[in-house]
């Protein structure tokens, strides 16, 4: 009786927990370069080897494709593919996004709107007319010439386990020994994606399946506090006995 | 059928009962959990002395595509081996990552094992059916499937599906369905025992009476 107890109990937490991480998920839907966590069910087993129900205490961040929109903006960047930016922070840490939303600072640098700006790339005075291709390298009008030149190329970081990254308070990912350490590489090269200049990278969240999750969700924790009905019914019913 | 006879038998009917609904309540919570296999409950020895019997179902659960390149999905029979704390131990559930060094492990973060001991899959490497892994067209390893028969091991014929997870093989509505008739069930042999307590209270008290 008490084991239905539990793990009725056990359910309904899990589910909770779950629509916890559906609901983080649907309120970043517009942060661009976003990646969703997808929560992770798994039983319960006691010491003894008994069932003791479920729990959702993990969740998987996800690393596929988000949809890319197509913007007016020069510094907006996407990634078609496999790979991370590498941005230094205000603090002068070392971190990795995919958002693509880069504003150039006067000193040349990309930054994104929480300051960190992009490593391995600095626009020389008086740049214009930048352009961004496929394989990361940037020309750019300088000192009012005519002709373009290659004023630098971008990176792209890969990790062995992206889903062991750190998702920190600004929004960006930091690397942790889960996630091993970054491998570097070019765009359109060596398993790397593409750079798609004047693009950004929505979320990879899909509204639709999400609030089917969150439906799911409900109707799980609905069916779990029945099994603990069930079981306290059954319990006044035994009490009852002695009438 | 004595009386004390039918309190026992009313009395073991609620005792199944409420087995019947713990293993529910267990499938219930675990309605959401990939590769679950749902719990039924055998009753043996019908009579007054009923035992009952936990076994897990071997139902497929239904296959659903998540995109994401090590999840795994076992179709037909068979368990992947991974490397428990106390030896081999086997799962179905196959939401497998690859950790820091890119050792394959599974959620419960047991590394998965292949052919050469645990996995290690190198970037751009992909699994194949038949449980096979490539990179760059070579053969690199080859996971360890296998069929659990009492004590023997055997390599089983299942396939893999990379990309995708097997759900859990719990179906919500029969156990909803399960979840009232014990109930109901229960009910019913509360009220069989109650009548049984009634009649024997009529036997101990005003029997007596009659024949004084």
């Amino acid at each position: 009786m008490n084991r239905a107890l539990v793990a009725g109990a056990s359910g309904m937490a899990a589910q909770q927990t779950a629509l916890d991480v559906i609901a983080t998920n649907l309120s970043n839907v517009d942060t661009p370069g976003f990646r969703a966590d997808r929560p992770e069910f798994a039983s319960l087993i006691d010491d003894a080897g008994r069932r003791m129900g479920a729990s959702a205490t993990r969740s998987v961040r996800l690393f596929s494709q988000g949809k890319i929109e197509t913007t007016s903006n020069d510094f907006d960047l996407a990634i078609r593919g496999d790979g991370l930016f590498q941005v230094r922070t205000t603090t002068g840490a070392i971190a990795y996004t995919r958002a693509g939303n880069f504003t150039p600072d006067a000193a040349g640098r990309l930054q994104l709107p929480n300051g960190a700006s992009l490593t391995r790339l600095r626009l020389p005075a008086g740049a214009l007319g930048c352009t961004f291709a496929e394989d990361g390298r940037v020309r750019a009008h300088v000192g009012g010439s005519q002709e373009t030149r290659e004023v630098g190329r971008l990176a792209l970081y890969a990790f062995t386990n992206p889903a062991g990254l750190r998702l920190a308070d600004d929004g960006l990912l930091y690397q942790t020994n889960a996630s091993g350490a970054p491998i570097y590489g070019r765009p359109k090269s060596g398993g790397f994606g593409v750079l798609r200049q004047r693009c950004l990278e929505h979320a990879n969240i899909d509204v639709m399946t999400s609030m089917m999750a969150v439906l799911a969700a409900q109707r799980a924790y609905e069916a779990n506090a029945k099994s603990v009905q069930a079981a306290d019914e059954m319990l006044r019913l035994a009490n009852n006995l002695e009438r | 059928m004595d009386l004390p006879d039918a309190l026992a038998s009313a009395g073991a009917g609620m005792r199944v009962q409420t087995t019947r609904l713990d293993s529910i309540a267990e499938n219930l919570a675990n309605a959401q959990t990939p590769g679950y296999r749902a719990q039924r409950c055998a009753v043996r020895d019908f009579g007054a002395q009923m035992r009952i019997e936990t076994i897990s179902t071997a139902v497929q659960g239904p296959l659903r595509q998540t995109g994401v390149p090590t999840d795994l999905a076992l179709v037909g029979p068979g368990f992947f081996a991974v490397a428990g704390e106390h030896g081999v131990e086997y799962t179905r559930d196959g939401r497998m990552a690859l950790d820091g060094d890119g050792t394959l492990r599974d959620v419960r973060g047991r590394a998965v094992l292949g052919s050469l001991g645990p996995v290690r899959l190198p970037r751009g490497a992909l699994v194949h059916s038949d449980g096979r892994i490539f990179c760059r067209g070579a053969i690199v390893d080859r996971l360890r499937i296998v069929e659990l028969d009492g004590a023997a091991v055997r390599r089983a014929g299942a396939s893999v599906r990379a990309g995708y997870l097997e759900d859990s093989g719990v179906d919500p509505i029969a156990e909803m369905t399960a979840l009232v008739a014990a109930q109901r069930c229960f009910e019913a042999n509360q009220k069989a025992a109650q009548q049984a307590d009634e009649a024997l209270k009529r036997a101990v008290t005003e029997l007596p009476a009659v024949h004084s």
